[in-house]
């Protein structure tokens, strides 16, 4: 990661003049938000999040590479396009843990009525 | 001229030519997704996350339209993904706030439990008062009761498990072998009535005699003799429906009968303040057993006393 970062510093240095200059901004955001989704755990019970996150990280390596090739401008697109995919993947793995978490409080709380009323039926 | 309008003809076809007709498939599946999540139920709890997605649709459709092929692809692409972040994270905020939505149903439920077990101990502790009240309110009548009929001369008063014994000597009440009340007696039975009006406990009224005379003809003196006392309340202003007679003829002793003394105080007449209804009648098996054994030590002894009841 620091190695790369350090190329890309070198690359937007002798970049300085180029047409499209190096999108470092764009690299940081997919960098982060790949790095979120990967660790979240439910990820990888959500076959769409995991092909999201799966995309995410190969646009991102892609991503990469074209900046070492001085495409600088594509690099920007593929690098935005991993950062939506890595958005997407957070999402929609953050829909399968507030459902599971609303599922497993309501089966706690009709458990917790049940026992409750039959404790007032009971005495 | 004719060429020069020819020529702009033809350059106009031909950039008509060059630009997309066919929107990308990325477009095509950005524009449903945008729909998808616009048309979600839970929308409006990403309204953020929809503008977001509607903004990259819109620079999409912005760059095809202007025939950037390559920018209106990336711009559809990440349009898309902005369309299905959007809906999963109304989907997310719907999860929570079901959630939200049952904790709070869960409290209220709790917090009525909590009230209605209030409300019930209030009422408890109220009933509990007032019983208690009630409670006091009626052994100071009680007692009140007792301190009138104690001052009531001629008359002996003595709590037991039945309930507050009034004992009055039958020769006080009656004549001899008689069940009509004497006018002496109908004054301290005015009295009584007195005493008694404002308590409310039942009155079982009891005749006894001694063993002078048949038992048969002692059970009906004493019946008599209780019925007249009892009419006689009555007639005072008890509640008939709040006393009853019953003679027990020479059952219930309570002295011996070998001596003038001892049957003067066998020949009485008890009024019973019931401790409870009911409680103040001798459970029939004693009675019968009580007739028995003073059966027996009658015939021993009547040999030389007179047959008349008294």
């Amino acid at each position: 990661m620091k190695t790369m970062m350090i190329a890309v510093a070198a690359l937007a240095v002798a970049g300085c003049g180029a047409t499209t200059p190096i999108p470092v901004d764009k690299l940081t955001r997919a960098q982060q938000r790949v790095r979120e989704a990967d660790a979240m755990d439910a990820t990888v019970t959500d076959p769409k999040a995991l092909s999201h996150l799966r995309l995410a990280k190969e646009q991102l390596t892609y991503g990469k590479r074209l900046l070492i090739e001085g495409a600088n401008k594509d690099a920007r697109w593929v690098l935005m396009r991993a950062e939506a995919d890595a958005e997407a993947a957070l999402a929609l793995a953050n829909v399968r843990a507030a459902e599971a978490d609303a599922q497993q409080t309501i089966e706690a709380i009709q458990q917790a009525m049940t026992l409750i009323q039959q404790g007032g039926s009971g005495s | 001229m004719k060429r020069t309008l020819v020529a702009l003809a033809a350059t106009a076809a031909f950039a008509s030519a060059c630009a997309p007709t066919r929107p990308p498939a990325q477009l095509t599946d950005a524009r449903v997704a945008f729909q998808q999540a616009l048309t979600h139920p839970a929308a409006s709890m990403a309204s953020g996350d929809l503008f977001d997605a509607r903004q990259a649709l819109d620079d999409a459709e912005r760059a095809f339209r202007d025939g950037k092929s390559d920018e209106a692809q990336n711009l559809a692409y990440i349009a898309h993904r902005k369309a299905i972040t959007a809906r999963a994270r109304a989907e997310a905020a719907r999860a929570v706030e079901v959630k939200r939505a049952a904790v709070d149903d869960f409290q209220r439920f709790r917090d009525m439990q909590a009230a209605a077990a209030r409300e019930q101990l209030e009422r408890a502790k109220e009933a509990r008062s007032t019983a208690e009240a009630a409670a006091e309110a009626e052994r100071q009548a009680r007692e009140a009761t007792k301190a009138k009929v104690e001052a009531i001369e001629g008359v002996q008063a003595r709590p037991s498990d039945k309930g507050l014994v009034l004992t009055i000597s039958g020769g006080v009440l009656f004549p001899s072998g008689k069940s009509e009340l004497l006018p002496s007696a109908k004054e301290r039975l005015s009295e009584v009535a007195r005493a008694l009006a404002s308590d409310e406990r039942t009155l079982l009224v009891v005749g006894h005699t001694d063993t002078q005379g048949s038992p048969e003809s002692n059970e009906r003196l004493s019946e008599a003799r209780a019925d007249a006392v009892r009419a006689f309340l009555v007639g005072e202003g008890i509640d008939e429906d709040r006393v009853r007679s019953e003679g027990m003829g020479e059952a219930l002793p309570v002295a011996e009968n070998t001596t003038p003394a001892g049957r003067a105080n066998n020949r009485r007449v008890e009024i019973i303040l019931e401790a409870s209804r009911g409680s103040g009648h001798t459970d029939l098996p004693k009675r019968e057993e009580g007739k028995k054994a003073k059966s027996k030590e009658r015939a021993k002894k009547r040999g030389s006393e007179k047959d008349e009841p008294r």
